[in-house]
């Protein structure tokens, strides 16, 4: 459970996945250090969900390993590899009156959260909530909250997890302009506090070049560049993958976006 | 066993205690042991006061034999006439259906016999048989069962001579029918209970029997539940001589008269129809009565009567 | 908040149990005296009366919990053991069992309710086939499902009794559900087998929790999915075999009362549970006293007077607004 002081926190080697027949993921090698924010960014349909599932432990690899802290992903109990990596999805169809309170205390599960909260549970979920400006939601109903709103509560979850790994699922759809920086800004200082590390997915350009350290670009399932954002994610990179042109601006190493109108005058 | 989780248990203990020794029915008086059609030991007593019965027929072996016993039935016991008149008077109580008897009036009444059908009352009187009250299944497949339930009835309520006096008579009556009929070959028959579905009755079926002693031959005897439902079709092409209808057919009769499909059955095309009241095929030990009205429909006239030239048959019966 | 309701809550509860109990134990054909009871009187109090108000209490609490844990399973507020066809699946087995020849009283125990279970697992089986696609479940496509297989289950259930001698054309009467030849066998068996069931709701309410979050998330948090579904799809599927085999079908107690209970004690499964269990006994024992009062000298079947509650909150539920269930 304690990250190791050397040595990355999340390797993948060669990493391939099929549905099936298709093949969905092939041969993705890349590995996070302590503290890193990566942003996973690709077109729809690239596989990027999948790899996040595929590193989080719940689909197994066709090929290749997925090793965390050292140690292959499956290696761990269940709720072992729970305290070690959490995982922010997409918002489920989610039916039932639950508080936010208590939406939020789900994320203390994997700590043996039973029948009564123990103290660092309470202080677990005060915090995250604190970190989303979420704490005002508190009593309300899940279900009679606004989108961004649930997101932000969703996130929280995944914060009062307290790991030390994020893997997250567009965190930042539905959220308005201020609790887009909020949010990024928020995993930014875990990262940087607390040495978790995150490996978010983004399609914004210009959120992930003020946020994120390193990018992994995919397209159709391949990895097409991993590495530093302002080297990385450049105009040739967008356009291979996207099909967009871009002009990059550069300003004291951080790369500044700008997109124009693709058809219209 | 500690001493909390004994305390604990104890309450429940008492209540079983209390319910294996409490509530039991069965004085210290002479009693003995008969065994039921379902094969189960019922211990009743000598003397026997007071009777529910579950089911009609036995509210009708009961009644004959000696109907003041009788002290609780169903709402669909229909006879003797007296059963009926002491129902009018409240001297029985209706304690409701056969497959919804209601126990706690059973109880209340506090008979000294219960008087049951098969296997599902059986399944149905556990809770009183668990208080104590003896619970005994008639539950005859035939004829020759039905005689003998009845005098073992007569046995049991102390009525053997009646019992046995009764028998005599529909034995009786059924020589009777038997030497008028002969060696015959019996008349196709079609035997319906019910228009809409049209129900008839099968394979040993207690109504097969009596239409069997009346020198019928069912023309659906091989059909293997006791009573089933059929279709028009089938009832043409086995095309019966006679056709015999219960009460509440009369729409159906005038329905069918008219239809081309069926004139060429047998029965329609000799205007060889009758209709009887149902309480002919129900009667349990008295069921030599309805033999004898389905002979009458038969063959056109009474038992004892002379034949008349040709066949006679009537539209409307008794 | 929640705090102060759930406390009010369990007071207001057990002060209709209490009054429940008094009214289910004072209400029947004959009049019962409070002090000096002839014998007749105390034996139908405690045979008849007594097994009669714990059987309901249990079958109804059953039930509920049931169509709890359904609701939660496939996070879906329309179901319930009747409504997905378990109860149906369930029935199914009895009649088998009874066709078998399983009728002796120890049979509540062993033949008609191992059988029922049976019947509900395969009714069970049935509707995760048919309700799935690419491994989820939509919410519709489950009732669907559940309507599909509950009615072919019927029909099979209504060959049997076609078929059959005198032993299963009585069923009519058991399958329309009813306490009315209820006894100690009965009551023993609810009480010794229900509880079981619930008892393991109970200790995996939390993980039922966290499945609430969707099937990733869950497995995220280190549920172990599958286990836990199978789990509860058993023990709801248990738990509905065991009141079908005892009282026949009694559908609407495991939709009405979950729901009822989660607008005062919320969603969560750990004080959800409980609540529930004991609000759907008391639920029961309600409509066990109306079907023995209202046509007297008969009996309703209970299944009757929970259908007439049941079916206008059913609609009801379909009818209102996008609020908390997102329909």
């Amino acid at each position: 459970m304690n990250v190791m002081a050397n040595g990355p926190i999340l390797e993948t080697q060669d990493v391939s996945f099929a549905y099936g027949r298709a093949l969905v993921l092939r041969s993705i090698s890349f590995a996070i250090q302590p503290g890193e924010f990566v942003a996973l960014m690709g077109p729809n349909g690239s596989g990027k969900t999948t790899l996040l599932k595929t590193l989080l432990g719940i689909l197994r690899p066709l090929k290749g390993e997925v090793l965390i802290d050292g140690r292959p992903v499956d290696s761990y109990a269940p709720k072992q590899r729970a305290r070690l990596i959490g995982y922010a999805t997409q918002e489920p169809a989610f039916n039932f009156p639950l508080t936010v309170a208590e939406l939020v205390s789900l994320g203390r599960y994997p700590h043996g959260m039973r029948l009564k909260p123990a103290l660092q549970d309470e202080a677990a979920v005060e915090e995250a909530l604190r970190l989303t400006e979420s704490t005002s939601l508190g009593d309300r109903k899940f279900t009679t909250l606004s989108g961004g709103e649930r997101q932000k509560v969703l996130i929280a979850r995944v914060l009062a997890q307290t790991t030390h790994l994020l893997l997250m699922d567009e965190p930042t759809s539905h959220l308005d302009l201020y609790f887009q920086l909020q949010v990024l800004e928020t995993l930014k200082r875990i990262c940087r506090e607390k040495m978790a590390s995150i490996v978010a997915v983004l399609h914004d350009l210009n959120l992930v070049s003020l946020f994120a350290d390193k990018a992994l670009l995919l397209k159709e399932g391949e990895p097409v560049a991993f590495g530093k954002v302002a080297e990385v994610v450049n105009e040739q990179s967008i356009k291979a993958i996207f099909g967009v042109d871009v002009t990059v601006k550069s300003e004291t190493g951080t790369n500044h976006y700008f997109f124009q109108r693709r058809t219209l005058p | 066993m500690n001493l909390s989780r004994r305390r604990a248990l104890a309450p429940w203990v008492g209540l079983w205690v209390f319910l294996a020794l409490g509530c039991r029915k069965m004085p210290q008086e002479t009693a003995r042991n008969v065994t039921d059609d379902l094969g189960h030991q019922v211990r009743i007593k000598r003397d026997v006061r007071s009777i529910v019965s579950l089911v009609p027929t036995n509210s009708e072996l009961v009644c004959l034999l000696d109907c003041g016993r009788l002290r609780g039935g169903t709402r669909y016991d229909r006879f003797p006439e007296e059963l009926v008149r002491r129902v009018r008077e409240n001297k029985i109580r209706i304690i409701g259906g056969g497959f919804d008897p209601n126990l706690e009036m059973i109880v209340d009444i506090g008979p000294d016999l219960i008087l049951a059908n098969g296997p599902s009352q059986h399944k149905a009187t556990l809770p009183l048989r668990r208080m104590g009250f003896p619970v005994f299944s008639l539950y005859a497949q035939d004829i020759e069962w039905v005689k003998k339930d009845f005098l073992l009835l007569g046995e049991i309520l102390d009525r053997s001579e009646t019992a046995r006096a009764i028998v005599a008579e529909v034995e009786v009556e059924l020589e009777e029918i038997r030497k008028q009929f002969g060696g015959r070959k019996g008349k196709r028959v079609y035997l319906q209970t019910w228009p809409d579905p049209m129900i008839t009755v099968g394979k040993n079926s207690f109504s097969q029997s009596l239409l069997t002693l009346a020198g019928g031959i069912n023309v659906f005897e091989d059909m293997p539940f006791d009573s089933g439902q059929v279709s028009t079709e089938w009832i043409i092409q086995r095309n019966p001589e006679v056709m015999i209808f219960t009460d509440n057919h009369v729409e159906f009769v005038k329905r069918i008269s008219g239809r081309p499909e069926w004139q060429q059955v047998d029965a329609v095309k000799n205007h060889h129809i009758c209709l009887i009241h149902e309480t002919n095929l129900r009667r349990r030990i008295r069921f030599a009565v309805g033999v004898k009205k389905l002979y009458e429909c038969i063959y056109g006239h009474p038992v004892g009567a002379a034949a008349p030239l040709g066949e006679q048959a009537g539209r409307k019966g008794p | 908040m929640r705090g102060f309701q759930v406390k009010h809550g369990w007071f207001v509860l057990f002060g209709l149990l209490a009054a429940s109990v008094c009214l289910a134990l004072s209400t029947g054909p004959v009049k019962l005296s409070l002090f000096a009871m002839s014998v007749t009187e105390r034996a139908i109090l405690f045979n008849l009366r007594l097994p009669r108000l714990l059987s309901s209490f249990f079958v109804g609490g059953g039930l509920a919990l049931a169509g709890a844990i359904f609701q939660g399973l496939f996070r879906n507020p329309l179901a319930d053991s009747y409504v997905l066809g378990i109860s149906s699946g369930a029935s199914l087995g009895a009649a088998c069992a009874i066709v078998l020849g399983f009728t002796s009283p120890l049979a509540v125990f062993t033949g008609v309710t191992f059988f029922a279970f049976l019947g509900s697992l395969l009714a069970l089986a049935l509707v995760f086939y048919f309700g799935s696609r690419y491994g989820s479940i939509s919410p519709f496509r489950l009732l669907l499902a559940g309507l599909g297989v509950g009615l072919f289950l019927s029909a099979l259930v209504a060959i049997l009794m076609v078929m059959a001698e005198e032993e299963l054309k009585a069923l009519i009467f058991f399958f329309l559900g009813g306490f009315s030849s209820s006894g100690w066998e009965t009551a023993l068996a609810t009480l010794t087998l229900i509880p079981i069931g619930a008892w393991i709701a109970y200790l995996y309410a939390p993980e039922l929790n966290v499945l609430l979050l969707g099937n990733d998330a869950a497995q995220s948090s280190g549920v172990n999915t599958v286990v836990v579904r199978a789990l509860y799809a058993v023990t709801a599927a248990f738990l509905t075999s065991v009141s079908v085999s005892v009282a026949g079908l009694i559908g609407f107690v495991g939709l009405i009362v979950p729901h009822m209970v989660r607008m005062i004690i919320g969603a969560d499964h750990r004080s959800l549970f409980p609540f529930t269990f004991f609000a759907g006994g008391t639920f029961l024992i309600l409509c066990d006293t109306i079907a023995k009062v209202v046509v007297a000298p008969s009996e309703l079947p209970v299944g009757v007077v929970t259908s007439l509650c049941g079916v206008p909150f059913f609609l009801y539920l379909l009818k209102r607004e996008k609020g908390d269930y997102g329909l």
